[in-house]
């Protein structure tokens, strides 16, 4: 493993780490243009990447192993480590990628990435990944692609463990690739309750023709991890947007996504709901770009946080950026305490305080757990917040 | 007797709306409170379970000969005291059964009993929304979420009759309902009447009057009772208006 550390790196000595492949070589050219990621980069301003890149780690590149048949999609470390045998997966060196993206890092992790974890979906399929990290003290990049092929319908949870690492640095994400009439749900829960790694995390997804793609995230407890989410809709294409974030402690957790709207037709339906506990902060900032092409488009986003304490910090930005005339779209964004009338109103029907409050907390997060169409997997989720919540609030 | 206000005097922020009220609630009796706008009603109402923004500068209030000012209104409530709200909060995500047990509960381990099992209150809950003419499923909506004004007033007084509380307090129970809603909110109101219950019926209009008879009527003006009557002063009122009442004092 070789020390790496990025930000005494210039932009060439990064690009010097991409070899001669098609994807690289596409991904070094974006960069060039963007520059390296900076206290001034406008989707960093307040998550501080300067000082993740200024961390002395190695490189570590994840190694092909041996993998196992599960009926589960296990990633250790960057690797595959189990599959399902009737998955159509590859590791390649060269994929298609988004040359617009806005994120320096998206072109960085395709940079120092090896190779690219390849799905292939033609069939209709419910998939689960699971990402484990093990090391210590690395940069561990590594990518995954997905070709959801037409009209396949295609429903992927993602999980992430850890056995409590110390001090890495994860780059990854996902370029999707939806073609015409495909549907693809990303069910996506990020537990992380130890502070053991930071991440950055940035995807890409074309929907092509009447394609849907529907992300659902949920991000509980603790660590510094941001996801960096560009969606490009073309003509009849739809997303769905769901986010849950509750923070604690002296968590940073950032969704920062951008939608645009390339074709005709096209509609967005994005809502976020965040809780933020102690000296957390959460960042939310959100943009629905619908460019001259996107005629008869419509574009909604809401975003709805509850401040639990005076030194929690939200920063929320929902944006529109239209260039049409014509269009159905709304935003809005509300930050808060909780509701002192809906406390006591519960209050005298005899529910203590502390119980209302958590009886309120709860409720709030449960309007995005309720999207989850798996009765199982909801209960799953719902179980994870109110552990974190300490409450048991099963019905 | 029920509850027994002494004197009593509220602000809420800097201004005072109760200055110095005294009133008896008798129990197993309907008492109505009338006033023109800005009277203090709500107030009262509010003062009487508990509300934040309602500080007590004087007097006291005795639920059952005990004092109640300093109490949470948790415990209040858990004492028997309810008020149905005038506009209902919404609260998303908090569906109306878990919230619904969860409230029976609390008062069933306050007051020493077993709680109810889910098919137990289930049988409980469907049965009073049928009187109330609420369809079952309005139990697994969010609590109050794009229920209509009717609905929500049908649904405090579901609440009242799960909890079975001792003083009742219908804060304008009968504005916005139409006479099918008029109707069912008193058959619910009725349903529960019996020498151990007091109500305190909070209105602008006589029309809830008709289907629930008080015993008692006061008129409360500029933070006070002014006059205490029979249903015959209802009467008055229609015809003559609050100026008659005034010009007597």
């Amino acid at each position: 493993m070789r020390e790496l550390v990025l930000s005494k790196m210039d932009l060439n000595s990064i690009l010097n780490l991409s070899t001669k492949d098609k994807t690289k070589a596409t991904a070094a050219v974006a960069l060039s243009h963007l520059g390296l990621p900076s206290k001034k980069t406008e989707h960093y301003r307040y998550f501080d990447i300067t000082q993740l890149l200024s961390k002395n780690l190695n490189l570590y590149q994840p190694v092909a192993q041996k993998a196992d048949q599960n009926e589960k999609l296990v990633i250790e470390d960057g690797a595959i480590a189990s599959f399902p045998s009737d998955l159509k997966i590859d590791v390649k060196d060269e994929i298609d990628i988004d040359k617009e993206h806005f994120d320096q890092i998206y072109y960085i992790n395709h940079i120092i990435t090896p190779n690219v974890i390849t799905i292939e979906i033609d069939k209709d399929i419910e998939l689960e990944v699971v990402h484990r990290f093990s090391k210590d003290g690395v940069i561990l990049p590594y990518r995954l692609g997905i070709a959801v092929k037409n009209g396949a319908k295609v429903t992927l949870y993602e999980d992430f463990e850890d056995k409590n690492i110390k001090e890495s640095l994860i780059f990854y994400g996902w370029d999707i690739s939806l073609e015409k009439d495909s549907y693809f749900e990303l069910v996506r829960v990020q537990n992380e309750l130890k502070r053991s790694y930071s991440m950055v995390a940035s995807h890409f997804v074309k929907a092509d023709e009447s394609s849907e793609f529907s992300i659902k995230s949920f991000d509980i407890g603790e660590g510094k991890i941001c996801h960096n989410l560009k969606v490009d809709l073309l003509k009849d294409a739809k997303c769905d947007a769901k986010h849950l974030v509750y923070t604690d402690k002296e968590a940073v957790r950032a969704n920062v996504i951008k939608i645009n709207h390339k074709g005709k037709n096209a509609k967005t339906e994005q809502n976020a709901r965040h809780v933020l506990k102690d000296k957390s902060r959460a960042i939310f900032d959100a943009l629905i770009k619908v460019e001259h092409s996107g005629i008869g488009a419509s574009a909604h986003q809401n975003n709805k946080s509850i401040l639990l304490n005076d030194k929690a910090y939200m920063i929320s930005k929902p944006q529109l950026e239209i260039y049409i005339d014509e269009l159905e779209a709304s935003h809005g964004s509300t930050t808060g305490q909780i509701d002192p009338e809906e406390v006591f109103y519960l209050r005298t029907r005899g529910i203590n305080e502390e119980e209302a409050k958590k009886m309120i907390v709860l409720g709030f997060m449960r309007e995005i757990i309720e999207e989850v169409k798996d009765e199982e997997k909801k209960d799953e989720i719902m179980r994870r917040f109110e552990e974190i919540y300490n409450i048991d609030l099963i019905e | 007797m029920m509850l027994e206000i002494k004197d009593l005097r509220a602000k809420i922020g800097e201004k005072e709306i109760i200055k110095g009220l005294n009133l008896n609630l008798e129990k197993g009796k309907v008492h109505a409170i009338m006033g023109p706008n800005g009277a203090g009603k709500s107030t009262l109402s509010k003062t009487i379970v508990g509300h934040y923004e309602v500080e007590v500068t004087g007097g006291d209030i005795l639920f059952k000969g005990e004092s109640i000012v300093d109490m949470e209104p948790e415990e209040r409530a858990l004492k028997g005291i309810f008020m149905s709200f005038q506009n209902p909060v919404e609260v998303p995500g908090v569906t109306n059964a878990y919230f619904l047990r969860t409230a029976v509960n609390a008062k069933r381990e306050y007051e020493g009993k077993e709680p109810l099992n889910a098919a137990e209150f289930l049988r409980m809950a469907r049965e009073y929304a049928k009187l109330l003419g609420m369809k079952p499923e309005m139990l697994n909506r969010s609590l109050n979420v794009g229920f209509s004004g009717g609905e929500k007033k049908r649904n405090e007084i579901l609440q009242m009759l799960m909890l079975d509380p001792d003083l009742i307090i219908l804060d304008e129970i009968d504005s916005g309902l139409d006479i099918d809603a008029l109707k069912a909110v008193s058959e619910g109101i009725n349903k529960i009447k019996s020498p151990e219950k007091t109500f305190l019926i909070i209105t602008h209009y006589s029309r809830i009057l008709e289907y629930v008879k008080p015993d008692y009527i006061h008129i409360l003006k500029d933070g006070k009772v002014v006059k205490t009557g029979g249903y015959e002063l209802v009467k008055k009122l229609e015809a003559e208006g609050y100026k008659a009442i005034e010009e007597e004092q």
